[in-house]
């Protein structure tokens, strides 16, 4: 599994698609997808926590996925609603925990691949 | 040396700040003491220190709790000290009572600097979220951002922890510095 993180907009899903081969048909939000492409872990942790379920239970699924995309979404001031901090830590160390596991780690920025793991560093 | 680390929220920057303190503090033999700069005044606050603390134990930290005038504080000779961090430490000087505004903070970094072996400071990565902010806040930003920018300058080695990983901005090429990233690398 390769993890890709950056801001939004910064290029992740085109990363990985020119990176794979695959097409935006083998990427999709849903965990339960069949598809080698997991968009928006943040929408994915957010919607876990709203559940009331623990988002590091995603763990396994994720890592059976080629290529896991998530928004860096812990990079701003820290905001005064409690549930938006949670959310936001949690994706976070999500994050750290993918990172250990996976193959690679790739951060974009302006469309600009750097490899943190793995890969052509 | 100084190292200043920088890192989003849960970006696993504290434990490579621990790690690189503690790997520095093991070369020279010297005291490791944490600097902990917040002033746990709520609930969540307590949490996140008793957090802290038990990621921190066991690893030969011997913790000094202080908000603010890092200058007038007295240090052992040979330390490593890790200052956790400089977004509330700036916070501290701009609005509590005893604070005492920019100045504070960086003749308190500037003492640190001088009086440290080894210096290690945690910063916040906080000014990409696309919000204009006013008052307070913005006055925060613009500190944290002068004091960081102060740091980096200072500092042999400066980088960003994304995922648990640290991307260097500035490092020493030489391959001593490979061989500290490894031996701080956290579990």
């Amino acid at each position: 599994m390769i993890l890709v993180t950056g801001g939004e907009g910064q290029g992740k899903l085109g990363w990985a698609l020119s990176h794979s081969g695959y097409t935006e048909k083998d990427a999709s939000p849903r965990i339960e997808a069949e598809v080698p492409i997991l968009t928006g872990l943040e929408a994915l942790v957010r919607r876990t926590l709203d559940r009331g379920e623990d988002p590091g239970l995603l763990l396994p699924a994720l890592l059976e996925k080629e290529y896991v995309l998530c928004r860096e979404v812990g990079c701003g001031v820290v905001p005064m609603d409690p549930a938006e901090r949670r959310w936001r830590e949690e994706t976070g160390r999500l994050c750290c925990r993918l990172a250990k596991e996976a193959e690679g780690v790739v951060c974009l920025w302006c469309g600009l691949p750097t490899w943190l793991k793995g890969g052509e560093r | 040396m100084v190292i200043l680390l920088l890192g989003g929220s849960a970006s696993g920057k504290s434990g490579w700040a621990e790690g690189f303190a503690a790997a520095l503090a093991r070369q020279n033999g010297g005291p490791l003491l944490y600097l902990a700069t917040m002033a746990a005044e709520d609930e969540e606050s307590r949490r996140r220190v008793l957090r802290h603390r038990e990621l921190r134990s066991g690893k030969g930290f011997t913790t000094v709790e202080r908000a603010t005038g890092l200058a007038g504080l007295e240090l052992p000779s040979g330390a490593a000290v890790l200052v956790e961090d400089l977004g509330n430490l700036c916070a501290n000087e701009l609005f509590a009572p005893e604070g005492g505004g920019e100045q504070a903070v960086l003749l308190g970094l500037e003492h640190l600097r001088r009086r440290a072996a080894h210096l290690v400071l945690v910063g916040n990565e906080v000014f990409s979220d696309g919000e204009n902010r006013s008052g307070g806040t913005a006055d925060h930003l613009r500190l944290l951002a002068r004091t960081q920018a102060a740091c980096a300058a200072w500092a042999e080695a400066a980088g960003t922890v994304i995922c648990g990983i640290p991307l260097w901005r500035k490092r020493p090429a030489e391959s001593w510095f490979e061989e500290l990233v490894k031996e701080a690398e956290p579990e």
